[in-house]
């Protein structure tokens, strides 16, 4: 797992050391801030916890590849404070930050690029980062219940737990993504990759279609 | 948008964070589950919690919500800080090859 997110932390570096407009780089703080913030607050979800990821927010706001190396720097500070633990960065910036960053990006992309067709680009926005964002968190509690079935003692009856607990905490997600999304629709739209004509746009593309001078 | 707006909306905004956070820790809105997602998982299979060996580097000063709160508050101007200078350095990269200076587009 730290060999994988490795690899695709490296990628996404070099993508987004080529394309990304420092006027942009104290909004990337202080998402990274929000992120670490909204992470710290556990809400109760019975017989567990949750918190937002945020994944899908940061991937609609800055692109995939942008997105990742924020969540990798959360998860970082979180690690060094106890929280997540640095045995488990790995895994964890595999599930939270590949899985979850990459899944609700493409998955907004489709939703946004087949609404924005029949309604208003910033509602098509808003729908696309809903579904993209529960979406993405319930597939992120797929893969980690895959993940623990590798340990000794851990069951179906865990796995689906995992999962229905995830679906309850999807809805959550998807709702404070909502929520700040329509701040960053209001106040700086040109931070929306989604969007067209937006600056964030270009380190939203994916590294094959990258052009220098495009 | 000038600099200085976005550096105002960015102050604002780690202001209401930082606020936001102290209110659902203090208030005692946050669950009581410190150990996070996957070691209550572990319970719930009957199995028992890894031992942790890290506990953080603000284990020294123990639990309770005014800690998490400091530290918390901590952590958000580290990653905040963190970020900022990653992307800077990464930002700036671009402006040493793919943007011409003002001097080379005059030329």
């Amino acid at each position: 797992m730290f060999a994988m997110s490795g690899v695709v932390l490296v990628l996404s570096v070099k993508k987004v050391n080529r394309q990304l407009d420092d006027r942009l780089v104290p909004y990337m703080g202080v998402l990274a801030a929000v992120i670490f913030g909204a992470q710290l607050v556990n809400f109760p979800v019975p017989p567990a916890s949750g918190h937002l990821v945020g994944s899908t927010l940061l991937a609609v706001l800055m692109g995939p590849w942008a997105a990742i190396v924020t969540i990798a720097l959360v998860l970082f500070v979180q690690a060094l404070s106890g929280d997540g633990g640095l045995l488990t960065y790995g895994l964890n910036l595999f599930n939270m930050g590949v899985v979850s960053c990459l899944v609700g990006w493409s998955l907004s992309f489709v939703i946004f690029r087949t609404l924005k067709t029949h309604m208003d680009e910033r509602k098509s926005v808003l729908i696309a980062a809903a579904g993209a964002s529960y979406t993405a968190v319930v597939v992120a509690a797929v893969v980690l219940g895959l993940e623990l079935l590798a340990v000794t003692g851990f069951g179906y009856t865990a796995f689906v737990a995992i999962v229905g607990i995830h679906a309850l905490i999807g809805v959550g997600e998807a709702v404070l993504t909502c929520a700040i999304l329509v701040y960053f629709l209001k106040a700086h739209p040109s931070m929306v990759s989604l969007l067209s004509g937006s600056e964030m746009s270009k380190a939203a593309e994916l590294p094959l279609s990258a052009q220098p001078g495009a | 948008m000038e600099q200085s707006k976005r550096k105002k909306l960015a102050g604002t905004t780690l202001i209401l964070i930082l606020l936001g956070l102290a209110a659902s820790l203090v208030s005692g809105f946050a669950a009581h589950i410190p150990d996070g997602f996957e070691w209550v998982a572990f319970v719930f299979a009957g199995l028992p919690e890894p031992e942790q060996t890290f506990g953080g580097i603000w284990s020294f000063l123990g639990q309770g919500p005014l800690v998490q709160t400091l530290t918390g508050a901590f952590g958000i101007t580290v990653a905040l800080s963190l970020a900022y200078v990653v992307f800077k350095v990464l930002s700036c990269r671009i402006g040493r090859t793919d943007i011409p200076s003002r001097d080379e587009v005059s030329q």
